[in-house]
């Protein structure tokens, strides 16, 4: 009875086994559809798995953001430094247009001024911290052959002159500042009218006195060194006029003068050592 | 009835998990096979006949999902259980290590009947590749996941919804 069991055993285990390996083998092949089965399994699931893996996947997607929390705020930090730095650099390099760009008008300065005046380029390294004064320091003094008095220019026009000489630095005192109206006489240009030049009021510009109650003066005139007065050698541009009013004995009048320099932007300037001849003067003779 | 249909849900469930969310926790591209971790843990509790029954069902469900070589998993699986569910009196049960040893052994003989099976059904895998890749990592994958989950399959077996009807 029991070796009967045993083997009907065996028969069913066999048959079951052969059953599903032929399922196996003809289920391993392309085949043209599903099985009932299949279908009704993959039905009954699939709303499941859709609902279960939106739930995953936005799990997902957050849980990598949390993960990825510390990385991304290394990666902010990063960027934050490289944006700093790439700022700094702009900077630099616009500064360096900018100093580029004066240095280049300087040279031309320098070169189209070689055969009248003997010029020394000097940077301003300081502005001296005095409020009654307007004066600047520049990297040039008497080893470079600056000496008191020497008039300090650059391409636009009239910035000042030597004031006092260390063996590396000089003092500028600028045409703004109100001493320095002494020996500065000034013509306007295309009149020739001769006035005294001052600073005016720290306002940044300057005032022309002395002017004859009858002079021709009219705003927009150029106004030029006369050459007089021992300090500056004539014909340097100084400035236009912008303004022109009585003086108060109403016998004579002033003008309110722009000078051409840009003061608050003072890098660059000329001493000029030396006069070797009469300046290009567009005011043309002067004497 | 009540455990007839914990068993269905926890099928379902573990079907469910497969298809969506274990994709997520796959490690080097293996995926724990919970429907085998269950076949092997019911056929620890009810013996080598019911655990069989249990892998065949689970397993045929399976491979109803996959659409290919429909009847592999059952296979494997059923005897697998059974193999299983043959020693289940000789081990004490309540030690936590030997689910994780059962399942790592159960996985090795399921994947390496599912390799057999599959080679001479057609599949050409290598068996190198297929010990280091899929058997071995999923074997132990299966056996570190087998402890998280034993204590709620014994509990449920010996006082909740799975626990035997006494007549």
């Amino acid at each position: 009875m029991v070796v009967f069991r045993t083997w009907r055993n065996l028969i069913i285990i066999a048959a079951i086994v052969t059953g599903i390996f032929t399922v196996i083998i003809a289920t391993g092949k392309d085949r043209p559809g599903l099985t009932w089965p299949e279908r009704i399994l993959k039905d009954v699931l699939a709303p499941f798995q859709q609902g279960l893996m939106t739930v995953t996947q936005k799990g997902h997607a957050a849980w990598e953001t949390v993960f990825s929390w510390g990385e991304v705020q290394d990666e902010n930090a990063l960027l934050k430094k490289q944006v700093q730095d790439l700022r700094e650099r702009v900077n630099q390099l616009e500064e360096m247009q900018m100093e580029n760009l004066r240095l280049r008008e300087a040279l031309n300065y320098r070169d189209g001024n070689k055969s009248e005046m003997h010029l020394e380029g000097a940077s301003v390294i300081a502005r001296e911290p005095r409020n009654w004064f307007r004066s600047i320091i520049i990297n040039k003094g008497s080893s470079d052959g600056i000496a008191k008095n020497m008039p300090v220019v650059t391409s636009q026009g009239l910035v000042g002159h030597v004031t006092a000489v260390s063996a590396n630095t000089s003092s500028v005192l600028l045409i703004l500042d109100n001493t320095s109206a002494v020996g500065s006489l000034v013509m306007i240009q295309m009149n020739r009218i001769p006035g005294v030049l001052e600073g005016y009021d720290r306002s940044g510009y300057l005032k022309l006195k002395y002017l004859n109650r009858d002079a021709k003066v009219r705003k927009n005139q150029k106004v030029i060194t006369s050459g007089m007065g021992g300090i500056f050698p004539k014909g340097l541009p100084i400035g236009k006029v912008v303004d022109i009013n009585f003086a108060s004995d109403g016998l004579q009048k002033y003008a309110i003068v722009k000078p051409f320099v840009d003061f608050d932007r003072l890098e660059e300037v000329f001493v000029i050592k030396q006069v070797l001849a009469a300046p290009g003067l567009e005011g043309g003779d002067l004497n | 009835m009540t455990r007839r249909l914990t068993l269905g849900g926890l099928l379902l469930l573990a079907l469910l998990l497969e298809t969506t969310v274990l994709d997520y926790f796959s490690i080097r591209k293996v995926e724990p096979d919970i429907v085998l971790l269950l076949g092997v843990f019911f056929a620890l509790f009810n013996g080598p006949a019911k655990g069989a029954l249990f892998g065949f069902i689970g397993g045929l469900a399976q491979d109803l999902l996959v659409g290919q070589f429909i009847g592999i998993n059952a296979l494997t699986k059923m005897v697998t259980c059974y193999l299983m569910g043959k020693v289940e009196q000789r081990v004490y049960k309540d030690h936590v290590l030997v689910p994780a040893g059962f399942l790592f052994l159960a996985s090795i003989i399921n994947e390496v009947l599912f390799y057999l099976i599959g080679r001479m059904a057609g599949l050409s895998i290598e068996w190198t590749g297929a010990f280091n890749r899929v058997i071995l990592p999923l074997a132990i994958y299966n056996a570190v996941l087998a402890p998280l989950f034993y204590n709620l399959f014994y509990r449920s077996h010996t006082r909740g919804w799975l626990k035997k009807q006494e007549y």
